[in-house]
């Protein structure tokens, strides 16, 4: 009981500031490394998973597979970054020749898509079984 | 001699005490005698209906007395810091969770009930946390929780798996609160990167943590937007986010790139597409609701789930900082040009392009011409497949007829 009288008026009086002081330490962890990115990697990737699984229109599922390209590229990079001992700049050349063939995938698909515009008059995948595939 | 016996020490113990007296015995001793008085009309309550209507009556009976009960427990969840549980930060989530339930009872809102679900997920996974690693360095007590080595201290990542948990509930909502439930997260994660730059100082993980909120953020948007327009700009931030990633990741030639083909070529290629394949006449269907989508929504987000796991609980193989710190202060560009350009230890401040064109020359010449002929092959392929029937071209014409 005493001791419970004690420190009750220090915690009163206490100034917040020096009490708060701990919150850092606690809660932000250590420092930005590999997994962060590899973190926000993955959390893009599955938002272009689910942009291309819930999307009809051909053009918002290209959108989704250019995110998951991107988040790939991320990944190459980072790995490049903090897990290469010899050349950091490999994974930056991968992720060069991955930029080029969203480039061309884009172009093409967009081609494609226009292209079944002109013959069905819309881009809804769901209308797009002339192929029954 | 009277001024050192009334000092502030012996103020503050007698507002103390009476502080503590009232908080912990006159306001239970109120609340037993209040429910002896109430209880002839809350006995067939409890009885006959449900929990929730017995919380809605008491709600309506007495309103202020809920928040007396908050205050009284948050003083309470407070002590138990000084007992022994050291994190600020969980008991304020406790004090936030009882804070809010009211609220959410009374508003009745699906977004109000989504925000105190994700305020007890922040609970439930703070106490985990909290008894898998407590804040005491170096106990051995929290191994045995930790299989993949994910690091449960970190609570940031918990906070990226909130957003997760939330993206999943926001699936099931409908618009309008949904962006001011996700404006509150984006705070929340702001003033964490904010928080984190105060305590290391570190600009990089400032930058870091802006960027993973520009990025999060906005692919979220495209994931809601029902616009294609929208989804489409929304698709710039996020691709903008991951330039600044390049760049801050020390890859300053790609994050350009990346401006230049995605921002600048790629993007205006989709807003040709949605331009050239809108019609005025055609009506556009309904989207479909997210109900009807709850398998691929269900994939979509346990793929993610599982991909946020195996990515932060796996112990990939990282260099010490000052190693990632020391590779590419010295490198081939400032050994060709005699003189060194950046200083050690600067993240990322060596160009990259001399490099990157070395390689290209070398290592990678042969993928480099692949890429090339491909990139020639889609070129003339997509001109070729995208040109109109208007053209009075025989074979865009017997193709535009044929499919």
């Amino acid at each position: 009981m005493t001791a419970l009288v004690q420190w009750i008026p220090g915690f009163f009086t206490q100034p917040i500031l020096s009490q708060t002081s701990a919150i850092p330490e606690a809660v932000i962890g250590d420092a930005v490394g590999l997994r962060h990115y590899l973190v926000v990697s993955a959390i893009l990737f599955g938002l272009g998973l689910l942009v291309v699984v819930t999307r009809r229109s051909t053009i918002a599922v290209l959108m989704g597979i250019e995110l998951l390209l991107n988040s790939a590229g991320l990944n190459f990079v980072a790995f490049a970054k903090y897990s290469s001992l010899a050349d950091r700049l490999d994974g930056q050349v991968v992720t060069l020749f991955v930029i080029v063939i969203a480039a061309a995938e884009a172009a093409l698909a967009l081609a494609i898509a226009l292209n079944i515009f002109n013959s069905i008059n819309t881009v809804e995948l769901d209308e797009a079984r002339g192929l029954h595939g | 001699m009277i001024a050192t016996l009334i000092g502030d020490r012996m103020i503050a113990q007698i507002l103390s005490l009476s502080l503590f007296v009232v908080l912990y015995v006159a306001m239970p001793v109120a609340a037993a005698v209040w429910l002896c008085r109430e209880s002839g009309k809350i006995a067939p309550v409890v009885s006959g209906r449900r929990l929730e209507d017995l919380t809605a009556e008491l709600r309506q009976r007495d309103f202020w007395w809920y928040f007396w009960v908050c205050a009284s427990f948050g003083v309470l969840v407070w002590f138990l810091g000084k007992v022994g549980i050291g994190s600020h930060v969980l008991r304020s989530l406790v004090l936030l969770c009882v804070l809010f339930f009211p609220v959410a009872r009374g508003a009745r809102t699906r977004a109000w009930w989504i925000f105190e679900t994700i305020l007890v997920a922040g609970v439930v996974a703070g106490f985990y946390g909290y008894l898998v690693h407590p804040d005491e360095a170096g106990s051995e007590s929290g191994a045995l929780f930790r299989p993949h080595g994910m690091g449960f201290e970190n609570r940031l990542f918990w906070l990226l798996l909130i957003f997760g948990i939330g993206s999943l509930c926001m699936a099931t909502l409908t618009r309008g609160l949904l962006r001011v439930a996700f404006s509150v997260l984006t705070g929340v994660v702001s003033a964490w990167s904010i928080l984190a730059f105060l305590d290391k100082g570190s600009f990089h993980d400032l930058f870091f943590w802006s960027l993973a909120v520009i990025c999060v953020g906005s692919g979220l948007m495209i994931l809601f937007s029902r616009e294609i327009v929208h989804m489409a700009f929304w698709l710039l931030a996020c691709l903008a986010g991951v330039a600044g990633f390049y760049l801050l990741l020390g890859a300053d030639f790609l994050g350009f790139t990346q401006v230049l083909v995605y921002i600048g070529g790629i993007l205006i290629l989709f807003l040709f597409g949605v331009m050239l394949t809108r019609r005025a006449d055609v009506e556009m269907r309904p989207p479909v609701s997210w109900r009807a989508l709850a398998p691929a929504v269900l994939t979509g987000v346990g793929v993610m789930v599982l991909l946020v796991f195996v990515a932060g609980g796996n112990s990939w193989r990282e260099l010490e900082p000052a190693q990632v710190a020391s590779i590419g202060s010295v490198t081939q560009a400032s050994e060709y040009y005699g003189t060194k350009l950046a200083a050690p230890g600067v993240h990322g401040a060596e160009p990259t392009s001399f490099g990157l064109g070395v390689r290209f020359m070398s290592t990678y010449i042969l993928p480099f011409e692949v890429v090339s002929v491909l990139l020639l092959v889609a070129m003339i392929g997509a001109t070729y497949i995208a040109r109109g029937k208007s053209e009075g071209d025989s074979a865009g014409a017997e193709e535009g007829g044929a499919v």
